[in-house]
């Protein structure tokens, strides 16, 4: 069953390869209603990217108990996010979207450790981005008569203003929800850490990269960035737009970095870095300037592969010790070691270390930046890289290094090949991009040819251009590897046998001696520090769950309201309807 | 060029080694003792080269110094050393401000590894401070960069150079984010008030408290050639870098001693003290430099 589904997702990107046609057709449902699919370079990208990704996630679900109807929800997603990234018209769009929601419904709820609560949370917020969708498209139909995005975007210039701005910030906020942006963020902890472990991967990396190729969509295919700057206006070197925007990726790269770094499941830590990682795409998405497409599409790619490695990697430990949390974990490293060389080469990625890949995305960020002059978005973003390194770090040492801290976890074994395939496949990928990240302007020039944006100068493979500076990915990592090797050598040269440690007790513990039951992880107490520091501990003392709360309730009271106009006799419910039509009446009547 | 990599190399090492006895014999005759001598740290190095280590972790153990020691050679030959020869200036021209940066933590966050694996807490207590002071630390240095980068339109260190030999040295048309970077810099070179991950005065504290022998001795190798490559880097970018050794030589004693008078005369911070104090005066004094840079260049 395995080998059929996987054959299925095969043949999608078999197909894409073959016939890149950039081909257009359309089915009419009658009335203004059709469905039409366009294949632009921006959709190929994307479908390529999920394709892969599930591709690869279905490698690793290989060997697994999974049923029949569930393989069958996870192929009816991947097509309906191939829906979403080839529509060519709204009604398609959002047909895809809710096949998307639906289906990925249904997976989380077959999760052992999913509560309705959670459940709800998610349908909720994904439900609200579809009416938020949906109230955008139909205002903008209202106004241009046509779903359809090249109508609609050569009719945009002649909408009244106030409009044009609702309809940017309806749409806008149906993508943020998926993103995951800080304040509408609330679904996400709770989805990302308690969905099945493998789907967590597609959650964090493939499904919402479909907020951020909306929002490319939008700001660039369908609005246009020139629209977008005449509309709004500029500031420093850019447009106040894009500053807007950028401000909230930043707020919410920043807050969500530190949240993940005092997060004890490891799961939530990722998904706390998963919403941080997507701010660095949406603070440069609106910008509109070549480097900063390229920047955010780059780190599109690179998130994709580094949160599918990572949540790959923490899903076979997970199966593998049936231990979820820091404080639970501990001293694997040796017991499996080529999961830990896969972790440490995505935590480099995910930190933005030069040699890896996530360096390369990262730079082309900063650059697009100092390009409009957004210094404090730069210093921001910088911020919360330096912050990022300690859950980063946290993340490699809660699981793999220190000790172990239970008896049942010192007995693990290594994790099946079918998880450690698609890590390698990905770890790979990290290491090319890391080499030759000029290579990827490539497919980034097509995208800004669609955009109708400047493309970026492209010579090597290895040299990335910017606006500011270069960036030879394959130097940096060449020099990396030889001076390595040489120290090595240097290293070994030097003979000096060590004693083997007998046993893990043989520490310098302040002159005495540790036992089993000595607390040794250093897991217990990662990230405590950051409430004694005044600017960390003002945000990780809020939480928006106080407002989603209050707001519940203050449905709830809402709902008894009109509640108490039913209770009672039908007479007074008639009086309260009739009285309700006459006003509507007198207003119609008034105008 | 492999030639003039050793002698960059043996000059990093032989300088910085020196400027740390200096620094040692400084501090105790501020402390009203005699001190070591100049050369005493360069022996301790010889002689731990020459011991055996006493226990092994296995081998991610064992790769986290070389890591390190890879991130401040690396460093170390990204930076320009000379403002006018051709002296390495195919390599240095292969670098910019923001890979130098990172290959900055690069190192240190690869002995962090190691120190993990060694298991013990107080030497992941010593990571976990230093990891947490970067985030303050960071923020001025960064937002000094910036601001650089932003005025001379250009996150190459040579063009930086060049900049400063038409438009003047960057300590005079820049002088907040100076004082921002130079306050980051006493951090970064482990002196007070900012020495806590480092834990120099414990015994049982510190990421190093595991090591010995010869990781031990490759650890402080590193740490003297790192020491060069920092100086070196706020020499470029704020002194308009060096043309002769002469030069080199004072000017980045003069930043190496104004370094250790700041750090000499006061106490220690708590992590989270340092990182409040460096997210107050140091960020605004920063961000006045870098509003000045922005809006009224």
């Amino acid at each position: 069953m395995n080998s059929l589904f996987l054959l299925l997702n095969l043949l999608p990107i078999i197909y894409l390869y073959k016939f890149n046609a950039y081909a257009h057709f359309s089915v009419p449902l009658g009335g203004d209603f059709t469905i039409s699919f366009t294949q632009t370079p921006l959709g190929t990208f994307f479908a390529y990217l999920s394709l892969i990704s599930m591709l690869l996630v279905v490698v690793a679900q290989r060997g697994k108990k999974f049923t029949f109807g569930y393989y069958l929800l996870q192929f009816l997603l991947s097509m309906a996010m191939l829906i979403i990234v080839f529509a060519s018209n709204f009604i398609t769009f959002f047909i895809g979207w809710e096949i998307m929601t639906w289906s990925s419904y249904f997976i989380i709820s077959k999760s052992e450790k999913i509560d309705t609560k959670s459940l709800q949370k998610y349908i909720l917020f994904s439900l609200s981005s579809a009416f938020f969708l949906l109230a955008g498209m139909v205002i903008a139909y209202s106004f241009a008569n046509s779903f359809d995005f090249k109508t609609l975007s050569d009719a945009f210039g002649s909408i009244p203003f106030g409009i044009k701005v609702s309809i940017i910030t309806l749409l806008s906020i149906a993508f943020f929800i998926k993103a995951g942006v800080i304040g509408l963020h609330y679904w996400v902890l709770d989805t990302y850490s308690r969905a099945p472990d493998l789907f967590s991967s597609i959650l964090s990396a493939v499904m919402s990269k479909m907020g951020i190729y909306g929002l490319l969509l939008l700001y660039g295919n369908i609005i246009g960035y020139h629209e977008l700057k005449s509309i709004y206006g500029t500031i420093l070197n850019g447009t106040t737009f894009g500053y807007i925007i950028a401000w909230v990726g930043v707020i919410t790269s920043i807050i969500a970095t530190f949240k993940a770094i005092t997060q004890d499941e490891v799961k939530r830590l990722l998904a706390y870095s998963s919403i941080a990682q997507l701010g660095y795409i949406i603070a440069v998405v609106g910008i509109g300037t070549n480097y900063a497409v390229a920047g955010a599409l780059y780190h599109t790619l690179l998130h994709t592969v580094i949160k599918l490695l990572l949540f790959i990697n923490v899903a076979a430990i997970i199966s593998q010790t049936g231990k979820s949390r820091f404080s639970e974990l501990g001293g694997l490293i040796y017991k499996t070691p080529i999961s830990f060389v896969m972790l440490l080469i995505g935590i480099i990625g995910l930190a933005g270390m030069p040699p890896l890949g996530g360096f390369a995305s990262k730079f082309m960020i900063y650059n697009a930046t100092i390009d409009v002059k957004f210094a404090l978005i730069l210093i921001g973003i910088l911020f919360s890289g330096a912050a990022s390194f300690l859950y980063c770090y946290k993340l490699v040492y809660g699981i793999y290094l220190g000790h172990p801290t239970s008896r049942e976890i010192e007995s693990t074994k290594e994790v099946s090949y079918s998880y450690l395939i698609p890590q390698i496949v990905l770890a790979l990928i990290l290491i090319l991009t890391g080499a030759f990240p000029g290579a990827f302007i490539k497919v980034v020039n097509p995208v800004l040819k669609e955009f109708s944006l400047k493309s970026i100068p492209y010579d090597k493979p290895s040299i990335m251009h910017s606006a500011v500076g270069d960036f030879n990915g394959l130097f940096i990592m060449s020099a990396f590897v030889v001076i390595f090797v040489l120290i090595l050598l240097l290293v070994l040269k030097i003979k000096s046998k060590a004693t083997n440690s007998l046993n893990r007790f043989d520490i310098s513990y302040c002159g005495e001696i540790p036992t089993v039951n000595t607390r040794l992880h250093y897991g217990y107490g990662f990230g405590t520090d950051l409430h004694r520091i005044n600017f960390a501990n003002q945000i990780l003392k809020r939480s928006s769950s106080g407002f989603y709360e209050s707001l519940s309730t203050q449905t709830k009271k809402l709902s008894e309201l009109f509640n108490r106009a039913y209770r009672g006799n039908i007479h007074n419910t008639m009086i309260v309807i009739l009285l309700f039509f006459s006003i509507l009446f007198f207003i119609g009547v008034s105008q | 060029m492999i030639f003039q990599i050793i002698l960059l190399i043996m000059l990093a090492y032989s300088v910085g080694f020196i400027y740390f006895g200096l620094y040692r014999n400084i501090t105790a005759r501020i402390q009203g003792r005699y001190g070591p001598t100049v050369y005493q740290s360069f022996y301790d190095s010889i002689k731990l080269f020459c011991k055996k280590e006493t226990l092994s972790y296995g081998w991610m153990f064992y790769l986290g110094p070389i890591i390190m020691a890879t991130g401040a050679v690396l460093t170390l030959i990204l930076v320009p050393v000379f403002s006018d020869s051709d002296f390495l200036r195919s390599i240095t021209s292969q670098g910019n401000l923001f890979v130098l940066l990172y290959l900055m933590v690069l190192g240190p966050l690869g002995n962090a590894l190691a120190v993990g694996t060694g298991g013990n807490p107080f030497g992941v207590m010593g990571v976990v401070r230093g990891l947490t002071r970067l985030i303050g630390l960071e923020l001025p240095f960064y937002i000094a960069i910036v601001g650089l980068i932003i005025a001379a339109n250009s996150s190459d260190i040579m063009n930086i150079i060049d900049i400063q030999k038409t438009n003047g040295l960057n300590i005079v048309n820049h002088p907040l984010l100076f004082i921002a970077s130079m306050i980051s810099m006493v951090g970064f070179f482990g002196e007070s008030p900012f020495d806590i991950p480092g834990a120099p005065q414990e015994v049982y504290s510190g990421p190093r408290t595991e090591f010995s022998g010869k990781f031990l001795a490759l650890l402080m190798s590193q740490g003297s050639l790192f020491a060069f490559a920092k100086l070196l880097l706020i020499v470029d970018l704020f002194l308009g870098g060096a043309d002769s050794l002469l030069m080199l030589v004072i000017k980045t004693f003069v930043i190496f001693v104004s370094v250790i008078f700041i750090g000499i005369v006061y106490g220690r911070y708590k992590v989270e003290q340092a990182v409040d104090f460096l997210m107050r005066l140091p960020t605004l004094i920063a961000i006045l430099g870098l509003a000045r840079v922005v809006w009224f260049a």
